[in-house]
């Protein structure tokens, strides 16, 4: 079976050869229209396409391409380099960019008006804590009322700043990854704190897969449990991702807590990572690397998601990932032992261990290797056996490792506190051998384990904080100091970019 | 004949069923927000269908389908799984809304296009040397890192877009069919083969991603539903089993339809209120692929065929 029957004519033949030269036919077939009346036009392409192999090596050095006027200068890219920060879409509007229509669009008789930082905000649909550079806010005035296009707007938010790197200025170093270095740094238009993701671009492959993945992810997901992008900066030389600033990760906040977090403050935590995680399985997002470096918490105890280079888009997966996908503690044995099933229920087991090492104050398993890790897991759950993970018999890695059989021990022996407000049973849903039959976010969510926390827990609008439900607080934990945001620097978080 | 051959592409069968598919997850399928908000957010990511008129003036449609065609080659030599193309020339017309580009320009286009959706949907993502390559040099490794900051930045660097793969499990799971698991795995499989279709042609591009599914699954059940035609009792009763999951429907013969068109009306009936696509739309998207599949099926050993959308007649 061969395509070329499906494609009704030979004009791919060359393709046999691996390669195949489409501009220099399209240039070739701009020649031939010149020259031809418009009535041939459709007979032209038609002998086009039938005596196609020769014109492949006939017109392979078709200077006229690299010559000719360039309609579109590659210098582009630096013109517009910027998402704005509202999300709004501008692909439908059908007019091409290079139209750019005047910031005039109405007069107002009115000139004396004064415009306000407000009305600029309003206008632009600016965040309200926004700062506007007064010589925006003079050159505005000329300028004030009638609809705004969305090139304008565009060249508004440019003026503001967005999408430039002076807007930002950088404080300490965060830390370091392979392909981005992060920096805490402040906003001049808020004054706000921001996280500067920066990625170099020198490498061959251009724009790495896990920033595209997750700016274009993230764009997607507006939710008060994930980390909000604010900006995105791109020069010749690198990229930076502008990301809201969260004083610490839960890694941080457990350590700083010395021993075990509060009860209520657990619930608060979970209900929160269960909140963020069930909207990104309901738009088909996995996040696939939950780990506590992962979930950064602000002084208020708001608890987002954050780095989600390695999530995508939930389609069918056809090929295997690399064995790194998640940090080892926090990676179910499944896929420990090669399962390429990557569905919603990869992330609940990881959700299982980080409760557990909220209440006990210790990670659950924190293993060196794949073997290690898997032992760990045996060891406390028990060793697999088909009645409670059918098909295990069959796993030919399982077998290779020959693992004794353990019987597992109890877990409240380990953490007495997890026999409080049923812990243990909401506990055991998401440490299950089988990934299908684990508790899914959204069912979690109303376990009896959160029945404290109130009902309007549940009623939440997306972008609504846990905490504008009424009576519900953090608790202050022994040993916490509150920091203000300014000491971060022993700060830790995940550079598994 | 190879159902694996419906792939139009190659004898990458053995490849094909050794890669591994996310098993159906409950939790995506179960939950009628996943399809809603799919359904919600599809428009943001549509191109402007009239950009041939409204915004180049050098490139025209038939050069699209070149490049389009060139493109689905180079992701089936390289087992690209089947969003990666889809996905890539969404990213194409949309960037082609949006800015003139030169005709000479358009494979370079195609080619970032690829780049990036490869970067999204596969892992590791496709060579960018390969893809030199395979454009017979005729672009650079500058060149495609250029134009993919240019892409990102024109496009908001919103390139999750929403494709008709993205429905298609939606869909069947919802259309509660009750065709033996074979023949379920041949209509999933053909509806992809039609996804892929459409996107090669420009008419579907102002056709919502659910709409190009819904139909493509139309499609494919239509094609499968003649090898029950010879046992008209059995389809009845395939009919009756797929009505009896939600309002029961008479699958005695009405108005002189033949089972098969009964059963049809009643998928379009389901379509309906999974998609709340209106039918006409729906059958008329149907309807474009039935013409794509006669017009793309001149083969000799087809010109007998009676069921155009039966790809295994067609493509032989």
């Amino acid at each position: 079976m061969d395509i070329k029957m499906l494609h009704k004519s030979s004009t791919f033949s060359s393709f046999t050869s691996g390669t195949a030269k489409i501009g220099s036919w399209f240039s070739h077939i701009g020649d031939r229209r010149r020259k031809n009346s418009a009535n041939s036009v459709l007979k032209t392409s038609k002998s086009l396409q039938l005596g196609e192999s020769s014109l492949a090596s006939g017109f392979y050095h078709v200077s006229e391409s690299s010559q000719t006027s360039r309609s579109l200068q590659l210098g582009v890219v630096h013109e517009v380099p910027r998402i704005g920060s509202d999300g709004e879409s501008e692909e439908a509007s059908g007019a091409s960019d290079e139209v750019t229509s005047p910031l005039n669009v109405k007069l107002r008789h009115n000139k004396n008006r004064r415009i306000t930082q407000e009305d600029i905000n309003k206008r632009l649909s600016l965040p309200a804590d926004l700062r506007v550079p007064d010589a925006f806010l003079q050159k505005q005035s000329i300028s004030p009322d009638g609809p705004l296009s969305r090139a304008s707007r565009r060249q508004s938010l440019s003026e503001i700043g967005f999408g430039r790197m002076e807007t930002y200025t950088k404080l300490d170093k965060l830390g370091e990854g392979t392909y981005a270095t992060v920096y805490k740094g402040r906003s001049r238009l808020t004054d706000n704190l921001v996280a500067l993701k920066e990625i170099r671009l020198e490498h061959e492959e251009g724009a790495p897969c896990t920033a595209i993945r997750e700016v274009s992810l993230l764009k997607e997901l507006k939710h008060a449990n994930i980390v909000t992008l604010h900006d995105i900066v791109h020069t010749d030389k690198s990229l930076t991702l502008v990301f809201e600033y969260l004083d610490r990760d839960l890694k941080q906040y457990m350590d700083e807590c010395g021993a075990q977090l509060s009860m209520n403050n657990v619930k608060i935590f979970l209900f929160q990572l269960l909140r963020g995680l069930a909207y990104c399985h309901q738009r088909r997002v996995l996040h696939r690397d939950l780990k506590p470096q992962n979930l950064l918490i602000n002084d208020l105890g708001e608890l987002k998601l954050a780095d989600f280079g390695l999530a995508r888009a939930k389609s069918v997966p056809t090929k295997t990932y690399s064995n790194e996908v998640v940090t080892l503690w926090y990676r179910p044995p499944d896929v420990l032992l090669g399962s390429t099933e990557y569905s919603t229920q990869i992330d609940m087991w990881g959700v299982g261990c980080i409760m557990y090492e909220m209440i006990s104050g210790r990670p659950l398993f924190p293993g060196a290797t794949v073997e290690d890790e898997l032992h760990l897991i045996f060891r406390t759950l028990g060793t697999p056996t088909e009645a409670n993970w059918s098909g295990i018999s069959n796993n030919e890695e399982f077998a290779q490792y020959s693992f004794p059989t353990h019987t597992g021990e109890p877990l409240l022996a380990r953490a007495p506190r997890l026999a409080h407000d049923s812990a243990l049973g909401l506990l055991t849903k998401f440490l299950l051998y089988e990934a299908k039959k684990r508790i899914s976010a959204a069912a979690a969510m109303k376990h009896p384990f959160f029945e404290s926390l109130g009902h309007t827990i549940h009623t939440l609008k997306d972008q609504d904080s846990i905490f504008s439900c009424p009576g519900l607080m953090l608790t202050r934990d022994h040993n916490y100091k509150q920091t203000n945001g300014g000491q971060a620097k022993t700060r830790r978080q995940s550079m598994h970019f | 004949m190879d159902k694996m051959d419906l792939l139009c592409c190659e004898n990458a069968s053995v490849e094909l069923d050794m890669k591994c598919k996310a098993y159906l997850d409950p939790v995506l399928l179960k939950d009628d927000r996943v399809l809603l908000n799919l359904l919600n957010l599809e428009e943001k990511y549509m191109p402007n269908s009239r950009y041939f008129s409204c915004v180049q003036t050098d490139v025209e449609p038939h050069m699209r389908e070149m490049v389009a065609h060139w493109m689905l080659q180079l992701c089936q030599e390289e087992r690209q799984e089947e969003e990666v193309f889809t996905l890539a020339m969404n990213m194409m017309d949309r960037f082609l809304s949006l800015v003139k580009v030169r005709r000479d320009q358009l494979q370079l286009l195609g080619t970032v296009c690829l780049f990036l959706s490869s970067k999204i949907k596969e892992s590791p993502p496709l060579d960018p040397t390969l893809l030199v390559q395979y454009t017979d040099n005729s672009v650079t490794l500058e060149e495609i890192r250029k134009w993919e900051l240019l892409v990102l930045s024109r496009l908001k660097w919103d390139l999750a877009a929403i494709t008709p793969h993205a429905f298609l499990d939606q869909i069947i799971a919802r259309l509660h069919l009750s065709f033996p698991e074979p023949e379920m795995r041949l209509v999933r499989e053909h509806a992809t083969f039609f996804i892929t279709v459409c996107a090669t042609d420009v008419r579907f591009t102002s056709n919502p991603p659910s709409m190009v599914a819904a139909a493509a699954v139309a499609s494919a059940i239509q094609g499968i539903l003649p090898r029950h035609q010879s046992d008209e009792e059995e389809m009845s009763a395939a009919a009756a089993a797929a009505a009896a999951a939600s309002a029961p429907i008479s699958v005695t013969a009405r108005g002189g339809l033949t089972a098969a068109q009964q059963y049809m009306q009643e998928v379009y009936h389901r379509l309906h209120a999974i998609t709340q696509i209106d039918t006409d739309c729906l059958k008329e998207c149907h309807r474009q692929i039935e013409i794509w599949t006669q017009n793309n099926g001149e083969s000799p050993s087809t010109s007998t065929s009676t069921t155009p959308t039966d790809m295994r007649e067609v493509m032989f």
